[in-house]
């Protein structure tokens, strides 16, 4: 089974190749977010397909208001609140 | 007109004549007209709440009822235990009315129609509790058209709820005008219901764009012989209205502008969304009209018949809000939607009703509807449910070329973050189409 960081990053390449004809930026732990080219909207639609895909949304389950700045915190925070299996 | 028997006695040319016919039984002029006969003396001046699902007996009850009771109010089948008590509580009602057997008993008298029976009708209330508003005889059939002279009797279908003001509407018009009203099961599907109204050579129907929509769908409307094709209840496009006129080509398309605060409002019967922007200035129908703030509001001109209740925005001058929001565009009043549908996605402000409009031009697309969820970037993002117009072989596929559409054609603010592929729109009791609001917070 593919690990989550892996999960992320095809939803993101998917959600990418729906508004661009270049390549998906590779993503790495201190890849700044907003430095991706995907702007707040992408990043909103971003996490409802990650919602759909994962089965959970981990800003709705974090009782504080968590702003992932690097793609190594996003998958951090995703991991944190992924539910037990 | 002040009572339905008056209603009826007046414009009905035979009492023998079938007016109502519904799936087991049909009852004629004077069927109706005994009912309010048998209605035992404790109702008399009582305040009685109504809530019937069958329209057969919906109707013999009102009929029983008006110009007996001092108000009647009109509950939605579907409505809760706790807010069948909420209103009839507001309403001073005593009684609740089910089922004919509860308006039996041995003490009858003699009726005196007193006339001036208040109807108390409910809201959709498809946010938050159901409001009430009472209206008078008078205000509820004053756009009944009384029969032509030399034109036959219109064969009205009814596919709205009768206990909504659309389908009330509807049979008050049926009976004021001279003609017959056909019941459906409002459980059986619209394809059931249409083969239903072929069958009993309906000529007059009324229903939502939403119904409408999903008639024009069903291979069978296309025997359906109409002369008159009323839409109410949402927004008419002028893409469902040139479809409604290149179908039936023979009847008039009107679309109404009524609401269950304002009673009913207006007809327009050019077949162009809206309506022209000359009504602002010119007194329609008794009705005066303005737009502030981009609402609609209108004023309706006898005081005495102007209907009444605690959630209704009144002004100064006795403007009623109809918290529909319009846009003047030439000299065309539009449409927009719904105050509450307005949706902030990321500071932009989306009226769901307009993107749902233009979205229907895909040829992809038979109908949609869009939501909003709540998203922790932006607050909230659309989510959208689509009716493919085509079997869809893939999905993946299908919901990538919606999106580029919306992404070429719309705000990028009104991509669906989501899209779900459903088989048909649900539709609520009013005949409206059911936003699903998933809140995901």
């Amino acid at each position: 089974m593919i690990n989550l960081r892996d999960r992320i990053k095809l939803v993101f390449n998917e959600l990418w190749a729906e508004d661009h004809d270049v390549d998906p930026p590779e993503l790495q732990d201190d890849t700044v977010l907003l430095e991706t080219g995907m702007d707040s909207m992408g990043f909103a639609v971003f996490v409802t397909m990650l919602d759909d895909e994962l089965g959970y949304d981990p800003f709705a389950a974090d009782s504080e208001a968590v702003y992932p700045r690097t793609f190594g915190e996003f998958v951090a925070f995703y991991g944190k609140h992924a539910p037990d299996e | 007109m002040s009572n339905l028997g008056a209603l009826l006695t007046s414009n009905q040319s035979d009492l023998d004549n079938a007016i109502v016919i519904g799936t087991a039984e049909r009852l004629n002029g004077r069927d109706l007209l005994s009912l309010g006969c048998k209605l035992p003396k404790r109702f008399q001046g009582s305040n009685v709440a109504l809530k019937i699902s069958d329209p057969l007996t919906f109707i013999k009850a009102l009929f029983a009822l008006d110009g007996q009771v001092h108000s009647v109010t009109i509950l939605s089948p579907d409505l809760s235990a706790e807010a069948t008590a909420v209103v009839m509580n507001k309403a001073d009602a005593d009684v609740l009315i089910a089922s004919l057997d509860e308006l039996q008993g041995d003490e009858q008298f003699e009726p005196v129609r007193s006339s001036d029976t208040k109807w108390r009708l409910t809201t959709s209330g498809t946010t938050g509790e159901p409001k009430s508003v009472v209206h008078t005889f008078g205000n509820l059939v004053r756009s009944v058209k009384p029969p032509r002279a030399g034109t036959h009797s219109p064969i009205w279908g009814l596919l709205y709820d009768p206990s909504r003001l659309a389908g009330l509407q509807v049979v008050l018009q049926a009976i004021g005008g001279g003609g017959s009203l056909i019941l459906s099961e409002a459980h059986d599907d619209i394809a059931r219901r249409v083969e239903l109204l072929v069958r009993q050579g309906c000529t007059h129907l009324s229903a939502t764009p939403s119904m409408w929509r999903k008639i024009l769908m069903t291979p069978l409307s296309d025997e359906l012989n109409l002369q008159q094709v009323t839409l109410g209840g949402e927004i008419a496009d002028d893409r469902i209205l040139s479809a409604l006129c290149k179908r039936y080509p023979s009847a008039r398309v009107t679309h109404i502008y009524a609401s269950t605060e304002l009673g009913v409002g207006f007809a327009v019967q050019d077949g162009k969304a809206g309506f022209p922007a000359s009504y602002l200035t010119s007194m329609l129908n008794g009705l005066a009209m303005k737009i502030m703030e981009g609402i609609l509001w209108i004023k309706p001109s006898n005081h005495v018949n102007r209907p009444s209740a605690a959630h209704i925005r009144v002004d100064d001058e006795g403007y009623i809000c109809t918290e529909d929001r319009v846009q003047i565009e030439d000299d065309r009043i539009l449409f927009l939607g719904r105050e509450a549908t307005l949706v902030n996605v990321g500071g932009v402000k989306l009226q769901l009703e307009v993107l749902e409009s233009k979205l229907r031009n895909h040829p992809m697309v038979s109908d949609c509807a869009f939501s909003s969820i709540a998203n922790p970037i932006l607050g909230s993002v659309l989510k959208l449910e689509v009716v493919p117009a085509h079997p869809v072989e893939d999905e993946k596929t299908y919901k990538r070329e919606i999106k580029s559409w919306c992404r070429e054609n719309l705000q990028i603010e009104a991509v669906p973050a989501k899209i779900e592929l459903i088989k048909e729109m649900a539709l609520a009791v009013s005949g409206k189409m059911q936003r699903v609001s998933k809140c995901v917070r």
